[in-house]
């Protein structure tokens, strides 16, 4: 079963220098039927302006993944951690006993789009612990690049997070195709972070999500003009 | 316990700073506060000192300067929010906090469960001293909403 989650019936709060979407419920936008799917509780497609950001804020017992499409993102947290994020790297942190941080645009002069994805722990009261990397987009072309799961160790670099999910990305071109088999009574989430692409015979654009349940496997193709890039949560 | 970590709590931090050592006292009250389950914010206020003799100060005014990016000052509708205000003071000036404070209990209609508690900036380990002074007042206040 797929059921699609469109862009434009997504939560929307534009507060001038913040422009969000919100795929399940967040801050002011309740919709009791949009809490979440399995484990991933947020998924925010953000956009802030040059310059801006969110100021110093807490977050406990929660996984949160910032995965950036276009410009940069400092990140500050009381862990001590000082960071500049961009495209094609991604940031995971885990707040578990208790974090506060900030995160501001980058630039003075160019707007900042990201993703920011919150995973629910499978174990509260977890050290805080920040983890950051960059990856070469090559690495995502044409096929699933792990991005976040809960093994220790993996074949190329991904941010361990306390939860049986795993977070993919993926860059196809038009016409380019992958599947990816879905183990029995597992769930997926796939979310359409730019472009286009097909999921399984629909059609999805930028900022669409689907719910999938109860299917042996995703076929994806990256659809016209230009294909698409997106994220793909394989959840318990 | 899971009922008592229920009860939502909201703290407001209010400090004053100069060069970020209170700062970073406040930022640990606010990790304690959420360690102990509260929604926190963090306010910084305003400096009295005028313009010119903040420029005269460097290191007071490169420091300003990323605070101000960081942090807004304290506004009406925080403390209508607030259950508790931590209110961490800066030890090159009191006026600032004290200001505040005065003005805080001298406002009408405020909510008379509300706890104002100063942060000692204690000797040893400041900041774990702030984290434990922040969840001890996150838990009085649940107690008094429960």
């Amino acid at each position: 079963m797929i059921t699609l989650r469109l862009a434009e019936e997504r939560g929307h709060a534009d507060h001038g220098w913040l422009n969000s979407y919100h795929t399940f419920s967040f801050a002011n936008y309740h919709d009791p039927k949009h809490m979440g799917f399995r484990a991933l509780r947020v998924l925010n497609d953000d956009r802030v302006a040059p310059g801006r950001g969110f100021g110093s804020h807490g977050h406990r017992d929660m996984e949160i993944i910032s995965y950036v499409l276009e410009g940069s993102l400092a990140h500050k947290d009381s862990t001590g951690t000082q960071e500049v994020l961009e495209a094609n790297m991604v940031q995971a942190m885990s707040a578990g006993t208790g974090v506060i941080h900030s995160e501001f645009n980058g630039s003075a002069k160019q707007p900042v789009h990201f993703l920011q994805i919150w995973i629910e722990p499978a174990e509260m009261d977890v050290e805080p612990s920040y983890q950051q990397f960059a990856y070469d987009p090559a690495e995502k072309k044409g096929r699933l690049r792990l991005i976040a799961g809960p093994d220790k160790t993996t074949a190329e670099p991904a941010a361990f997070i306390h939860q049986d999910a795993r977070m993919y990305a993926s860059v196809l071109a038009a016409g380019d195709f992958l599947e990816q088999p879905i183990v029995k009574s597992r769930h997926a989430w796939v979310h359409c972070a730019q472009g286009n692409i097909t999921l399984n015979g629909r059609a999805l654009k930028e900022g669409d999500g689907a719910a999938i349940s109860d299917e042996s496997a995703l076929q994806i193709t990256g659809a016209g003009p230009a294909g698409g890039e997106f994220l793909v949560f394989d959840l318990a | 316990m899971s009922d008592n970590k229920a009860t939502p709590v909201n703290v407001v931090v209010v400090f004053y700073s100069r060069y970020g050592e209170t700062e970073q006292l406040a930022l640990a009250a606010g990790v304690g506060a959420v360690q102990a389950h509260a929604n926190i914010r963090l306010r910084r206020l305003k400096d009295l000192a005028d313009p010119e003799t903040i420029a005269r100060d460097p290191r007071w005014a490169e420091n300003l300067e990323r605070m101000n990016r960081d942090y807004i000052a304290p506004r009406e509708i925080d403390v209508d929010w607030a259950d508790v205000i931590l209110v961490a003071s800066c030890s090159d000036s009191l006026r600032e906090t004290e200001k505040y404070v005065e003005a805080l209990l001298a406002t009408p209609g405020r909510n008379d469960r509300l706890l104002i508690v100063p942060l000692i900036d204690s000797p040893g380990d400041r900041l774990a001293s702030a984290r434990e002074q922040a969840r001890k007042a996150v838990e009085n206040a649940r107690k008094l909403k429960t």
